[in-house]
C-alpha cells in the first residue's frame, strides 16, 4: 500500500524544514503532508537557542532542494561564518582559530600539517590557521563567496552561516505552507497504535484526529510520539558529554555582525558567542552550576530512530552539544536520508533498517567529534576538566586519539561528517602534538618546505586585499 | 621527531607486488635515508599473466611520474572501459560493468530508479544502453575522457590491460634507478629475535645474508615470512568463493582489439579474456570439487579464438585473507596477504592500497602498535568489501544447470551482503560506505546485469509520466551512441598516441 499521508508532529525548525523539503520533493496530489504544531518554544533540535551556526555542508543541503541562500540570510538576519575562534581549552588558554576550508596546501605527497610538524621539529613556530584564508578573512572581517573554479586561492575558502532560529524556521514554514502543507495548530494529545504496532493516528488537544501512513516525530527532546512506542529507550551519554544546563542571552547591538563564532571554555563548560544583524548572542553550557534562566538537558540518543511507521528527527532522535552546529547538520542529513529512503508501504522494513544503520553510524561519529575537545582539554587542576581528561571514551575515539598521537593521521569511519583536516585542526588547536610526522616529509629538502610556507602566506595576504569587508558583502547579497 | 626512523627495508619477492612496492617506496620516500633491498629468484616463476586493472592504477602511475604512452608500449597495454560478463545471471546473458555511471538523474531521482520503473513497464532497454563507456566498448572504440566536465565524453573513466611480467620489469627499472638493490637468490633461512619474534634477517641459497628493520612479504601465495615464519593464520573464505584453481593459456588475437575484459561463466567457474596488444590472455578459474584439471584445461582451450601459444599453466589458491596482513615487522602485500579471484580485476588495486597505507603508516623504531593496528583495520575492510562484491556475482544468478551453480546460488552468504541485496531488491537502495572501492554504479551494473530488479521504485518518481520518462531515456541512449561513435577505434587510438609496442 503506498504512502499517501505523512504527518509531522512538532512545528519547530525540524518540523517545518522537513515539511518544506517533503513538499518540494513529493508532488502534492501524490502525498499529503500535514504538520501538527506543539507549544510555543521550539526545542525541536534540542534546547531552544535563538541563533545557530551551520557547517559548510548546509549549503549543499540548501542548493540540493532549491533554497536561496540569500533569502535565508535576509529572512533570518544572518551572516556568513568562516569558522570558530576558540579559547580557554589549553593550559595557556591561548586563542586559536578553527577555520572552514583548506589550510595550506600539500607539497608533493605530503599533507600540509605533516610538513608543519617537520618544521616544528626544527624549532620553527607554525600556527596552522596562519595558512588558512578563512582565518585571515575572519581576523580582518572580510568575506566573499569562493568561486566555483579551483584556479585561485579564493577557492580554498569555505563557509557556513550564522542564522536566527526564528527567521530560519519562518523561511521553511512559509515555503511549506505555500506548497500545500496543511497545519493543525494544536498540540498532540495521544497516539492510537494498531494491533500491528503501527501508529494509526494522533489526536490533538482540540480533539482532532489525524490519520497518516508515516509519522515524523519532530517534537524535540520530549520525543512525544516515538517514546510512546514500546521499548523505545533513550541512551544517556552524559558520562561522555557532561554538560547538562544551557542558557542564552540575546543583547541588541549596532555593530556589524562578525563572520565567525567564538567558542570559549569556562571552568565547568563553555560559551559560544555569535553575532547576527542587530544582536549579540551569548550561549553557555555547563555542568550543574547555577546559570541564569538555565534549561536542563541530557545528552544522548534514542536506541532506534525509525520504529514502526514513526521516524524521529532532530532532538527527538538525539540531543548532542546544543551550541555546536552538529544538531542542525545531523537533522539535514537525516532529512536527506529519509527522502532517499521514502518507503512504498507503511511497514518499510528495509528502509527502516538502512535508515537506522546509517543514522546510528553517523551519530556515533558526530558524538565522538563532540567528545574530543573535552577529552583532550588542557585545563589541568580544575575538577570538571580533570574528570573530562580522565574519562573513558568510546573505543573508536580512543583509537582515533591514539593513532593521531602516534602518527599525525586520522582514522576515518563510514559515518564521519568531518574530514581529516577538521580533526587535525581540533587536535592541533588543543595542543596535541603527534610523536612523529610523515616520514615522506624527510624526502623534501627543508628549504623547499620553508619556501612553500612563505609562498602560501604571501599569496593569501595578497589576495586578502581584494576581498570585500564582510558587512558590505552581506549587504550586497541580502539587500 | 622523538622516534628513530627505520633505516632499511627488505622486500622478499619480485613480481608485480614486489616491484610495485619497491618503485613506490623509493619514489615517495625520495631523499629520506632508507636502504631498500629486494630479493627475488629467477628460478621461481611469478603468477603474473595478462592483468586487467581498475582506474586507480592511473593514480599510482602518476605518482611514480610514469608517462602513459611509454608505459603502455613497454607493457603492451590496451585500454579498458569495463568488464563484459557472459552467462552469469542466466546462460546467454551478457552485460558490461563499465567505469562510468548510467544515465542521468531526473528531478533529483537517481537514474536507476527511473530505469527500474520503465523496465517494469516494458519501456526500457537493458540499463547498459544508457552508458557511454558501454556503447564505446561494444563498438571497440576509445579515446581519453574529455577534460571539460560539461561534455558527455567526460563522464567515464578507464584502466589498462597489460602484461604483468612486463609491468614488473618496467617498475624494476624505475626502482633500480632510484637506488633499490636487487639480490638474486632463494630464501633458505629466516632468523628472528628470540624475545620479540621480529624477523631480523634472511639467508639466501647463494650464502648471502640480509638484515633489515622492516620486511615486506611479496612472496606470493606461500607467505614465506608472514605465514611460514610468523604463522599469522588465514581466514578461509572458500565456502563463499569456492573456486580454488586456475589454468592460464595465451593465444593470438583474432578479431578487433577490444577495450574491455571479458569474464564468461562456465559450468564450474569462469574464463577470463584479457586483450593485450600482442596477444590475448585467457584463463579458467574453477572449483576442483566440480571439474578435473584436465577438463578445466579443455574447457578453456575449446573456447579460444585461436591456437594456444604455449601449454596451459596451472595455479592453485585458497580464497581468503591473512588474519593480520601486518604482523610484527612483516607487512604482506599481494598474494601473501590474501587471495580474491580476479573477477573484478582487484588484485593490483589491493596491492596499490596496501602500499599506500604502508607509506601512510610507515613504522619507525618505536614499533608503535598503532601503525599495524590501523593498517590491518583498513585492509580488512577493503578485502571484505571486495569479497562481498565478488560473492554477489555468483549468488545473484538463476542458473541451476550444474551442481556448481546450484551451490553458489543457494549457499549462505555474509550478513553484510544479505542486507545489501535485500535493500536493493526491495526498492533499489544501494548501501553507502566511505571505504570500499566499488561505488553505487558498480553495484547497479551487476544487479541489473544479473536480473536483480527492485520490486518497488523510488516513490519520488511516481509523478513523472511514462511518456516524459521514455523521452528522457531515448535521449540519453541517442546521446551515448552518438558520442561513442564519434570516438576512434581502440587500435587506431593506441597508434595515434604512440602507445604501440611495435
Amino acid at each position: 500500500m503506498p504512502i499517501d499521508r505523512i504527518a509531522i508532529v512538532g512545528g519547530g525548525l525540524a518540523g517545518w524544514m522537513t515539511a518544506s523539503v517533503l513538499s518540494r520533493v513529493l508532488n502534492d496530489h501524490q502525498c499529503r503532508v500535514e504538520i501538527i504544531g506543539t507549544g510555543d518554544t521550539d526545542d525541536s533540535l534540542g534546547p531552544f537557542l535563538p541563533a545557530l551556526t551551520t557547517m559548510p555542508t548546509a549549503r549543499q543541503f540548501h542548493a540540493e532542494f532549491g533554497y536561496s541562500e540569500d533569502q535565508i540570510l535576509a529572512k533570518s538576519n544572518g551572516c556568513f561564518s568562516l569558522g570558530s575562534a576558540i579559547s580557554g581549552w589549553t593550559k595557556s588558554g591561548a586563542p586559536c582559530f578553527h577555520p572552514f576550508g583548506d589550510t595550506g596546501a600539500a607539497l608533493g605527497h605530503v599533507s600540509f600539517h605533516q610538513l608543519a610538524a617537520r618544521l616544528r621539529t626544527e624549532d620553527v613556530q607554525v600556527n596552522l590557521p596562519d595558512y588558512s584564508l578563512a582565518a585571515l578573512c575572519a581576523q580582518t572581517s572580510r568575506f566573499a563567496r569562493p568561486p566555483k573554479d579551483c584556479e585561485t586561492v579564493l577557492s580554498s575558502l569555505d563557509y557556513g552561516l550564522v542564522l536566527e532560529t526564528a527567521g530560519y524556521t519562518a523561511f521553511f514554514k512559509q515555503d511549506a505552507l505555500s506548497r500545500g502543507v496543511s497545519e493543525v495548530s494544536a498540540e498532540m494529545q495521544n497516539a492510537a497504535i494498531g494491533d500491528d504496532g503501527l501508529i494509526e493516528s494522533v489526536t490533538t488537544v482540540t480533539n482532532e484526529q489525524i490519520k497518516a501512513d508515516l509519522f515524523i516525530d519532530c517534537t524535540g527532546v520530549a520525543a512525544r510520539l516515538i517514546s510512546a512506542l514500546p521499548e523505545n529507550l533513550f541512551e544517556n551519554w552524559t558520562h561522555w558529554l557532561p554538560c547538562d544546563r544551557i542558557s542564552n542571552q540575546m543583547t541588541p547591538s549596532a555593530e556589524h555582525p562578525q563572520p565567525f563564532a567564538h567558542i570559549a571554555a569556562h571552568h565547568t563548560g563553555w560559551n559560544r558567542f555569535l553575532t547576527t544583524t542587530g544582536y549579540l548572542h551569548d550561549g553557555v553550557v555547563s555542568k550543574g552550576s547555577e546559570l541564569y534562566n538555565a534549561i536542563e538537558f541530557t545528552a544522548g540518543r534514542r536506541a532506534v530512530f525509525w520504529q514502526s511507521n514513526c521516524v524521529a528527527l532532530g532532538g527527538a532522535a538525539a540531543v548532542l552539544e546544543p551550541l555546536s552546529p552538529l544538531p542542525l547538520q545531523l537533522l539535514q542529513n537525516a532529512i536527506r536520508r529519509l527522502i532517499t529512503l521514502l518507503p512504498n508501504d507503511r511497514r518499510a522494513v528495509i528502509e527502516r533498517r538502512e535508515f537506522n544503520r546509517l543514522t546510528s553510524e553517523e551519530l556515533e561519529c558526530a558524538r565522538d567529534f563532540a567528545i574530543l575537545p573535552y577529552k583532550i582539554n588542557g585545563r589541568i587542576g580544575e575538577v570538571f576538566w580533570d574528570a573530562c581528561r580522565d574519562m573513558e571514551v568510546p573505543e573508536r575515539l580512543a583509537h582515533r586519539i591514539g593513532l593521531y598521537q602516534s602518527t599525525g593521521r586520522v582514522a576515518l569511519y563510514d559515518g564521519d561528517l568531518f574530514e581529516e583536516a577538521d580533526w587535525v585542526a581540533l587536535f592541533d588547536a588543543q595542543g596535541i602534538l603527534p610523536r612523529r610526522y610523515d616520514p615522506a616529509a624527510n624526502g623534501i629538502p627543508l628549504l623547499d618546505i620553508r619556501d612553500h610556507f612563505v609562498r602560501i602566506r604571501e599569496i593569501m595576504i595578497r589576495e586578502l586585499a581584494n576581498i570585500p569587508f564582510h558587512h558590505e558583502y552581506l549587504k550586497s547579497v541580502t539587500g | 621527531m622523538g622516534t628513530k626512523p627505520i633505516e632499511s627495508i627488505c622486500i622478499v619477492g619480485g613480481g608485480t607486488a614486489g616491484w610495485m612496492t619497491a618503485a613506490a617506496i623509493s619514489k615517495i620516500l625520495g631523499d629520506a635515508d632508507v636502504a631498500i633491498h629486494l630479493v627475488e629468484s629467477d628460478v621461481i616463476g611469478t603468477v603474473g599473466v595478462g592483468e586487467a586493472t581498475v582506474p586507480h592504477i592511473r593514480l599510482f602511475n602518476a605518482k611514480l611520474g610514469i608517462n602513459e604512452a611509454e608505459f603502455m608500449a613497454r607493457t603492451k597495454a590496451t585500454f579498458k572501459l569495463g568488464i563484459e560478463f557472459r552467462n552469469w545471471g542466466r546462460k546467454g546473458d551478457s552485460y558490461i560493468h563499465p567505469f562510468g555511471i548510467f544515465g542521468a538523474p531526473s528531478d533529483g531521482v537517481d537514474f536507476h530508479h527511473l530505469w527500474t520503473r520503465m523496465h517494469a513497464a516494458g519501456l526500457a532497454e537493458p540499463i547498459e544502453a544508457y552508458s557511454l563507456p558501454v556503447a564505446a566498448a561494444r563498438a571497440n572504440r576509445f579515446a581519453h575522457p574529455n577534460p571539460n566536465p560539461r561534455s558527455l565524453l567526460s563522464t567515464y573513466s578507464y584502466a589498462f590491460q597489460f602484461d604483468a611480467g612486463l609491468y614488473a620489469a618496467f617498475l624494476r627499472d624505475l626502482a633500480e634507478s632510484r637506488g633499490v638493490v636487487r639480490h638474486e637468490g632463494k630464501v633458505v633461512d629466516v632468523t628472528q629475535n628470540a624475545e620479540t619474534g621480529f624477523v631480523t634477517g634472511i639467508s639466501l641459497d647463494n650464502g648471502k645474508q640480509l638484515s633489515a628493520d622492516l620486511f615486506i612479504d611479496c612472496s606470493g601465495f606461500r607467505g614465506l615470512l608472514i605465514e611460514d615464519t610468523l604463522q599469522t593464520g588465514y581466514d578461509d573464505w572458500s565456502h563463499w568463493l569456492p573456486c580454488d584453481r586456475a589454468v592460464a593459456v595465451p593465444c593470438a588475437t583474432n578479431g578487433p582489439l577490444t577495450p574491455y575484459t571479458r569474464a564468461t561463466a562456465l559450468d564450474a567457474g569462469w574464463v577470463w579474456r584479457i586483450p593485450l596488444q600482442h596477444r590475448v590472455g585467457n584463463g579458467h578459474v574453477y572449483c576442483s570439487d566440480y571439474v578435473s584439471d584436465e577438463d578445466a584445461a579443455k574447457a578453456v582451450v575449446e573456447q579460444l579464438e585461436s591456437e594456444p601459444l604455449v601449454d596451459p599453466k596451472f595455479l592453485r589458491f585458497k580464497t581468503g585473507k591473512r588474519r593480520k596482513q601486518w604482523s610484527k615487522n612483516v607487512v604482506s602485500i599481494g598474494l601473501s596477504a590474501g587471495f580474491l579471484e580476479p573477477l573484478e580485476s582487484t588484485s593490483i588495486h589491493l596491492i596499490q592500497l596496501a602500499i599506500g597505507r604502508l607509506l601512510d603508516f610507515l613504522p619507525d623504531q618505536s614499533w608503535d602498535p598503532m601503525f599495524s593496528h590501523e593498517f590491518n583495520r583498513l585492509m580488512d575492510l577493503e578485502y571484505e568489501r571486495v569479497r562481498d562484491f565478488l560473492i554477489l556475482h555468483y549468488n545473484a544468478t538463476e542458473r541451476d544447470d550444474t551442481p556448481f551453480w546450484n551451490y553458489v546460488r543457494t549457499m549462505p552468504i555474509p550478513d553484510s551482503l544479505t542486507e545489501k541485496m535485500e535493500s536493493y531488491r526491495e526498492r533499489g537502495v544501494v548501501a553507502k560506505y566511505r571505504d570500499g572501492m566499488f561505488l553505487d554504479a558498480s553495484w547497479i551494473a551487476v544487479y541489473a546485469g544479473q536480473n536483480v530488479i527492485p520490486q518497488n521504485h523510488d516513490p519520488r518518481s511516481a509523478h513523472l509520466n511514462d511518456e516524459d520518462l521514455a523521452r528522457h531515456l531515448v535521449q540519453i541512449k541517442t546521446m551515448c551512441d552518438a558520442a561513442a561513435n564519434s570516438l576512434p577505434t581502440h587500435i587506431d587510438y593506441i597508434n595515434h598516441i604512440g602507445a604501440n609496442a611495435n
